[in-house]
């Protein structure tokens, strides 16, 4: 009997465990000029919406089944003024120029650099007030890669939807074609 | 008459072939004048194709006047010659208007955030009546449309590169701006928006002006 419950014990956890992986869903957005893709990968909750495909530039929604956490677009776009240049590349000067570009529409907003777990150094801003929203950039062989989050419900922006946000950038793989 | 017939031929030939030489030859109406208005003040490609995988044959400086010969599919990409080169650059970099500021020879900008008041007053507003192009800061960027001429104004909503939007209304920082694909209509800041055309000057009941 206690043999059997451990079997079952087993089984039952080792079914929780898959099921947990199985949640993590991978999604694959493919850069306009088609050189490169963007793998991402989502976490429990969140699911691939709509995918725009311009000529200008590529996007997908990523819908949240909990109304009260962010939902996120991610678009990417060629940049002339930055071609064929990484983050990386940038000096602090480049950096602070794309910076005070990108929060010139905005009123009540913070900005700056953020480094995530893997590392990689990206660029951040966000809204309250007028708007609540959040926007963390990376640019990657002269394409801009911009993740931008908001409420459903319009409310503000919490240091939680930052983490969040900071950790799906974090998963993005970036896989030139060939 | 053989001689006849074949100096007639010739002829005729000439003249069809100078005809498709005029024809193909821009006019003065068909070339258009822009400036090199790149945000971070430095050079813009010009490329051998309207991609950005396209070979680079020359760098165009900031605020350099160029002449646009065609566009592209799309109009994002323009036909210009520049120097001894005829290529492609993309449109989102080009201004019909004189750039203020100085080119930066290691593309990094001078750059002030400062592109327009932070709010308007009403009774400044000239009708327009022209489409637009919403332009980004960023290329993977977006501009609000605000319910009133101010940065202080809630957001009614984002519109994204490309997309047009009609002009009612203008000072030089600020538009009022309809969305004719879903009848919104709000305002936007001026630097972002990049003239695309005429319009026909139509009523819309749209709300009252309250002035101060």
């Amino acid at each position: 009997m206690k043999k059997l419950l451990c079997i079952l014990l087993t089984m039952l956890l080792s079914c929780t465990a898959a099921f947990a992986e199985a949640t993590d869903q991978s999604v694959t957005l493919e850069s306009p000029a088609k050189n490169f893709t963007i793998k991402a990968t989502l976490p429990q909750g969140l699911s691939k919406g709509q995918v725009v495909l311009t000529e200008d530039y590529a996007a997908i929604d990523f819908d949240n089944s909990d109304n009260t956490a962010c939902s996120y677009i991610l678009i990417v776009a060629p940049s002339e003024e930055y071609a064929n240049k990484n983050l990386s590349d940038l000096s602090d000067d480049e950096r602070n120029a794309i910076l005070s570009i990108m929060v010139a529409d905005c009123d009540q907003v913070d900005y700056g650099t953020v480094t995530l777990e893997n590392g990689n150094t990206m660029l951040y801003y966000t809204e309250s007030g007028a708007a609540d929203m959040g926007n963390i950039l990376d640019v990657h062989d002269g394409y801009f890669i911009q993740l931008t989050y908001v409420h459903n419900e319009a409310t503000p922006i919490l240091e939680s939807d930052m983490l969040a946000a900071e950790a799906l950038m974090n998963t993005l793989i970036y896989e030139e074609i060939q | 008459m053989k001689k006849n017939l074949i100096a007639f031929g010739l002829v005729l030939i000439m003249l069809c072939s100078c005809m498709v030489v005029a024809y193909a030859m821009p006019t003065e109406h068909d070339v258009t004048y822009y400036y090199v208005d790149t945000s971070n003040h430095g050079s813009l490609n010009l490329r051998q194709a309207a991609s950005t995988d396209a070979d680079v044959m020359a760098q165009i400086p900031y605020g350099t006047q160029i002449m646009i010969y065609d566009y592209a599919p799309g109009d994002k990409w323009a036909l210009c010659a520049y120097d001894q080169y005829e290529g492609y650059v993309m449109t989102r970099y080009l201004n019909g208007n004189r750039p203020s500021g100085r080119a930066s020879s290691s593309a990094t900008s001078s750059t002030s955030t400062s592109v327009g008041s932070e709010s308007a007053e009403y009774k400044r507003m000239e009708a327009a009546y022209y489409y637009a192009a919403v332009r980004p800061s960023t290329p993977s960027g977006y501009v609000h449309m605000r319910w009133a001429p101010s940065k202080k104004e809630p957001v009614i909503r984002d519109f994204y590169d490309g997309q047009v939007l009609k002009v009612l209304y203008q000072d030089q920082n600020w538009c009022q701006v309809y969305d004719e694909a879903t009848g919104v209509s709000g305002w936007m800041m001026r630097h972002f928006l990049i003239y695309a055309g005429e319009a026909q000057a139509t009523a819309y009941t749209i709300g009252t002006i309250v002035t101060e």
